[in-house]
């Protein structure tokens, strides 16, 4: 059986699908992978149905090794040097690593999530419809908790290693573009001079980061009404605001209630962005309406992992050479169109 | 009743402020209306004490034209006029009855509760577990039960420090509300007492015993009560519904 052993890796380090859906009437959290763009992109590249699971990763990379059989992987998302048994891979590209041979995943140099997906997916027993870890749930075995060094991750059977390597575009960072976010539902706790600072101001990703909540670092946004509110339920991308006006963006591991008072939602397409920030970077909202965020969510829905052939002889010689110019996208057309358009 | 968008795929339906009570028959009768109703794109619904989310897919439907149905499934229930909560057929509802074993080491925080209350730790116990709760709402941790109906007398501020981590299925008191928990994790709550039964299994269909509208009531067991049934449930030993009671087999 193709299983990929973890030799190394950080403490952050998860086996993550698309996510826990339907249980948050339950108390279960959402979980899922941080960058959900990540998440499609290894799987696009390997030939995955979206929903497959991949190992993410969390600033500081790792090392894997493939036993059983040789198998196809692909990384994205955060930026990291790759290397198989020394020899240099590219990122947003598949590539085969042969049994018994190490992949070697860099410290991330941009971004701070890296997905590493496998052909077939990582095929550990599903929990409550999902791969996706949640260390709060009580689950035994790797759903459960994060992974360690000598964790062995079974993959699925895939039909065969034997077709052509893809390539995708990388997953946009774009640090200085704004974060967008819908305000409310309780911004007229804080009034116009909150919400002005909320806009005006810049915000640096504090410390204080999991997959649970960003803390953010800056001006104190102060409520205008002391009021404690009934605990309500609470989503991804939601802006607490707790006493000491620091914001806390809730993340993908979000508990399902909370008590602090929301000025705002950030949307899900710029969750991802966010979640790719490092300690220290900077962060400015946008507010937009919530007819727009809807329509930002179809679009991104709508778009698909647009992947290209680089497996001809010339392509992969130009992809060593660092030149992507040689890539070939002309075999494309002999193939199903149907695999080419994994949509997110 | 008011209702707000959250974000690009969340719907939330607010009661308004005050007793969870006068609310949550009015947020249960709006759940089960919008799961009844099968409204295209509605992915999850999360009810609280005064409030429900309402989770859905922007690609299959949008927050207005969902905003719009939701406000007409709820057009008709009481409590979302000015006549909040009164008038509702009570659902028939499940009643489950909870063996705890109060204090000692089931319940750490019992001695400090009854002394910060001026009564006996026996008081504490019998008022606790002579009252009848409703379960207003899980959230916080998978399957940890807030419940409604504590005795007014036994409300105590909660814990200047939170513990870390609290064993799997305490009973606890936060302020003016009781808990079922479920399983491990952190706690601002006093904890007076523990149940053997796991409330959340997600090896189980469905995971989580309890849920929202059901109705709760304790049973003072042993220390040895508690091991017995503790092991029962390790061996897999169920648990069976008598009549309308169901209880730990």
């Amino acid at each position: 059986m193709r299983r990929i052993v973890v030799l190394s890796c950080g403490p952050a380090t998860s086996v993550q699908d698309r996510g826990r859906i339907g249980y948050r009437r339950m108390g279960l959290a959402r979980a899922g992978a941080m960058d959900q763009r990540a998440l499609a992109a290894v799987n696009a590249l390997v030939g995955n149905p979206p929903d497959a699971a991949a190992i993410e990763m969390a600033f500081v990379g790792g090392r894997l090794a493939v036993l059983g059989a040789s198998a196809r992987l692909a990384v994205a998302g955060g930026v990291a040097h790759l290397s198989v048994d020394g020899q240099a891979r590219r990122m947003n590209t598949s590539f085969i690593v042969e049994a018994g041979a190490t992949l070697t995943i860099g410290r991330a140099e941009r971004g701070s999530y890296v997905m590493v997906g496998a052909e077939g997916g990582i095929d550990v027993p599903p929990l409550m419809g999902s791969r996706s870890c949640d260390v709060r749930a009580g689950f035994d075995g790797v759903l459960g908790r994060r992974l360690v060094a000598g964790d062995v991750l079974p993959l699925a059977p895939a039909p065969s290693v034997g077709r052509m390597e893809l390539e995708c575009p990388p997953v946009s960072l774009d640090p200085d573009a704004p974060i967008r976010i819908v305000l409310g539902p309780h911004e007229s706790h804080f009034g116009a001079p909150g919400i002005d600072r909320l806009l005006g101001s810049s915000y640096t990703v504090s410390h204080h980061v999991d997959r649970m909540a960003y803390k953010l670092d800056g001006p104190a946004i102060g409520a205008m009404s002391t009021t404690d509110l009934v605990s309500q339920p609470i989503l991804p991308g939601a802006i607490q605001v707790p006493p000491d006006g620091a914001p806390l963006v809730l993340m993908a591991d979000a508990q399902t209630i909370g008590g602090y008072p929301r000025i705002a939602t950030v949307i899900a397409a710029d969750l991802n962005r966010l979640a790719q920030k490092w300690p220290g970077e900077p962060v400015r909202f946008l507010a937009i309406g919530a007819e727009e965020a809807q329509a930002i969510a179809r679009a991104e829905a709508a778009a698909s992992v647009a992947v290209r052939d680089v497996s001809c002889p010339e392509a992969a010689g130009a992809n060593a050479a660092g030149a992507l110019d040689g890539v070939q996208d002309a075999m494309v057309d002999a193939f199903d169109p149907a695999m080419w358009e994994l949509t997110r | 009743m008011r209702v707000r968008l959250i974000g690009d795929t969340g719907v939330q339906i607010d009661y308004g402020d005050g007793p969870a009570a006068h609310f949550r028959s009015a947020v249960l009768e709006l759940d089960r209306r919008i799961g009844a109703a099968r409204l295209a794109g509605v992915i999850e619904l999360v009810p609280a004490y005064n409030s429900l989310l309402v989770i859905f897919d922007p690609c299959e439907t949008s927050g207005e034209l969902l905003s719009r149905q939701i406000e007409e499934l709820a057009g008709s229930v009481p409590g979302s006029g000015a006549h909040i909560g009164a008038g509702i057929q009570r659902r028939a509802t499940r009643t489950w009855r909870i063996p705890v074993a109060y204090g000692g080491v089931f319940g750490p925080d019992l001695g400090e509760v009854a002394g910060r209350l001026g009564l006996e730790v026996d008081a504490v116990i019998a008022l606790h577990a002579g009252a009848r709760y409703v379960v207003s709402m899980l959230g916080f941790l998978p399957g940890f039960a807030y419940l409604s109906g504590l005795p007014a007398r036994l409300a105590v501020p909660r814990r200047a420090t939170p513990r870390p981590l609290a064993p799997p299925g305490i009973i606890a008191i936060g302020g003016a509300q009781t808990a079922v928990g479920s399983v491990a994790g952190p706690s601002g709550w006093s904890i007076i007492g523990r149940t053997p039964l796991r409330t959340f299994d997600p090896q189980r269909e469905p995971a989580s015993l309890l849920a929202p509208g059901d109705g709760i009531v304790f049973e003072p067991v042993c220390a040895r009560t508690f091991e017995a049934l503790s092991a029962a449930g390790a061996r897999g030993g169920s648990v069976s519904h008598a009549g309308d009671l169901p209880v730990v087999a």
